[in-house]
């Protein structure tokens, strides 16, 4: 293999303007691959994990009380009525919880009440949702203690935790007291012991965290819990997760954000597809580039592989010096497309920013997708390079002997 | 010199063409020993150059026996024979064909590189030794497009014997070259000759040429119609015919020994040893 790296080495560097072009063919090629992969797998990767992040992935609740019809009599058909309240907790939660404990593939158990309500101050009135957690198994999910913003992480007894937003907007701060009440006109005053940013506008304007007891007499759930919400290893294996849960405790309602979110998932499904056919298509572009150059270079060095054959060199290791370009075309081309790739999507996150100065999302630099890319060049460069190693094994030597 | 013969034709045709077969080269049958310093010449079309062809293994008669070196080479399949040229031949082309991408050195290289890759100590002191012989040590680190048409074809007569084969295989190498670098190429083909003991077959249209060297064979139509040894002093003439059953012409002078015969001979003889002899 020595002498035809040599002569394929050769051949390459002295033909210095057509590997340049070429290379700088395939290196935009992969570079606009390695940038797009990149861009859009760290935009989904930020979608999924705003999604998945800081939320549930899996929840268990009370099974489904069903709309009951009314019928007033046989012959008047029907008049349903369609509210559907959860009016039954999770009574048996402490059992289901304790069965999940050991489960290796849920990382965070958090039974959860939760209810609406009113925050109230002066004239000011404010939607609310009530929260009533175990800190330290919410903290798993939500992450609050090191969220906080001001005071301190403490639910007990007539504490509550509010968010930044709300928090503004009733102009409170952390120790003083706000009045609250229940959908059911049940009111109280709690005393505010922390403010949180969990980074979500929405949640931080009416989430307000209490005690699971205190929320359990405050909603007048007794007992009973309205929710186990879950967080799992896998995020992608939440439709498993949730199917076997719902075997193993058939009396409830399970679900994942897999369902939730089908329509967001749709999307990063569909543009993963685009993606690759724009990655697909480039890849065709940068074979067909190196293809034509080789079959140039064919025809342009037939007088040389005329004289390496009739000195004694077979049609395989002629075919192999053009086979050696286009894996050298590839290969370094693909490196160098990674570079300028990385250091595309490294401009665009520091150049294109929100109005606040932050990346818009992290671009994700997958070693993965890095060395499939790689592969595929290298393997693009190869096949390319042999419709023109067929031609060059093909050359017979008499005819560019005899005619010079 | 009781020689060895080192080649060996025996009935050779070879037939050109799918549809329309022509045959060029009608069974010839010939000898080479070793050490023989031989040209070929005729006039074009006269079949030397595919006579040449099949003598550097580049391609197989229709009909017929090869056998050179000890190697029916009639008998090899295409990675054999590539492996037979670049052990035991030496092509110098009238286009001296260096690879334009190399140095001087690194075409000298080449036919070992294909044998048995990068070049060791021996190979790079064989490989100056021989650029030397041909005069353009100096010159070994130059690209090839950087020499002149007579330095380029000695590179190449350099690189032709850089595998040391037993024979080397000449298309009009001096064909391109001005007077005083033919002469030049010519007698370091005859230095070589004497020093390693190298078949030489010279195919060329110059009569010039061929009659410096030991042995002509006469192509005229694919036939082989006259094969001749210089004799002592290299005069044309007293150049002797070889062995009757070669020559066509000499064939026919036995048959009949016809008067038209005779003054046919006789006219191929004289026009043959004017010097300014062309097609």
């Amino acid at each position: 293999m020595w002498f035809e790296w040599k002569v394929a080495v050769r051949f390459l560097y002295t033909g210095k303007l057509q590997t340049l072009l070429i290379l700088a063919g395939i290196i935009i090629g992969v570079a606009v691959q390695i940038f797009l992969g990149s861009l859009i797998g760290g935009l989904q990767q930020d979608l999924i994990n705003q999604t998945v992040g800081s939320s549930p992935h899996v929840m268990l609740m009370a099974e489904d009380a069903l709309p009951r019809a009314i019928r007033i009599s046989d012959s008047d058909l029907s008049r349903t009525v369609t509210f559907t309240v959860r009016d039954k907790g999770l009574s048996n939660w402490q059992n289901i919880v304790n069965s999940l404990e050991g489960d290796q593939e849920l990382t965070a158990i958090s039974p959860t009440i939760t209810g609406s309500g009113f925050a109230i101050r002066g004239q000011k009135n404010q939607p609310i949702v009530f929260r009533g957690i175990q800190l330290d198994r919410a903290d798993d999910i939500y992450k609050i203690s090191s969220r906080l913003v001001e005071g301190e992480a403490s639910v007990g007894g007539n504490n509550v935790l509010l968010g930044r937003e709300l928090a503004e907007e009733l102009n409170l701060s952390a120790g003083d007291t706000v009045q609250l009440r229940t959908g059911e006109g049940i009111q109280d005053r709690f005393r505010i012991s922390g403010i949180f940013n969990l980074g979500n506008q929405d949640l931080n304007e009416s989430w307000v965290f209490m005690s699971l007891s205190r929320a359990g007499t405050l909603l007048n759930q007794g007992s009973d819990v309205s929710t186990i919400e879950l967080q799992i290893a896998d995020v992608f294996a939440s439709n498993q997760i949730a199917e076997r849960l719902r075997e193993a405790w058939p009396a409830t309602t399970v679900e994942s954000w897999q369902q939730s979110n089908e329509d967001l998932l749709t999307a990063l499904q569909s543009q993963s597809s685009s993606s690759l056919v724009i990655q697909f298509f480039v890849i065709v572009a940068v074979t067909l580039g190196i293809s034509s150059v080789l079959a140039v270079s064919v025809v342009q060095k037939s007088r040389q592989i005329g004289i390496l054959k009739a000195m004694g060199t077979n049609r395989k290791r002629v075919g192999r010096i053009f086979l050696i370009q286009g894996f050298l075309l590839g290969a370094i081309g693909a490196i160098l497309g990674i570079i300028s790739g990385i250091g595309l999507s490294q401009i665009f996150v520091n150049l294109v920013r929100t109005p606040a100065g932050d990346p818009l999302f992290p671009v994700e630099v997958d070693p993965i997708f890095i060395g499939i890319s790689f592969l595929i060049a290298t393997s693009a460069g190869m096949l390319a390079a042999l419709i023109p190693a067929r031609n060059s094994a093909k050359l017979d030597p008499i005819e560019v002997i005899q005619n010079g | 010199m009781a020689n060895q013969t080192i080649i060996r034709g025996e009935n050779i045709h070879k037939t050109y063409g799918d549809v329309v077969k022509t045959e060029v080269l009608h069974g010839l049958d010939f000898k080479v020993d070793a050490g023989e310093f031989i040209s070929i010449i005729g006039p074009s079309g006269s079949g030397k150059s595919t006579l040449l062809n099949l003598l550097g293994a580049l391609d197989r008669p229709t009909e017929g026996r090869i056998e050179m070196a000890d190697k029916v080479i009639t008998e090899l399949n295409d990675d054999e024979l590539a492996a037979f040229r670049n052990n035991n031949l030496g092509f110098v082309f009238q286009f001296h064909h260096l690879l334009p991408e190399f140095t001087a050195i690194e075409n000298v290289f080449m036919p070992h590189w294909i044998r048995n890759g990068a070049a060791k100590k021996e190979q790079i002191e064989r490989a100056e030794y021989l650029l030397d012989t041909v005069g353009l040590f100096e010159y070994k680190d130059n690209l090839s497009t950087q020499l002149s048409g007579g330095q380029k074809q000695r590179v190449a007569i350099a690189r032709s014997l850089m595998n040391n084969p037993p024979i080397l295989l000449a298309d009009e190498p001096t064909g391109n070259l001005d007077t005083e670098s033919s002469e030049q190429v010519f007698d370091l083909l005859r230095k070589i000759n004497e020093e390693f003991d190298t078949i030489f077959i010279i195919v060329t249209h110059d009569r010039h040429i061929a009659g410096r060297t030991d042995r002509i064979l006469e192509l005229i139509d694919g036939n082989i119609v006259r094969d001749m040894k210089a004799g002592s002093g290299k005069e044309v003439d007293n150049w002797e015919l070889l062995a009757p059953d070669y020559c066509l012409l000499c064939r026919e002078q036995q048959g009949e020994d016809t008067v038209l015969n005779r003054e046919l001979a006789r006219a191929s003889q004289a026009l043959f040893s004017k010097n300014n002899y062309h097609d």
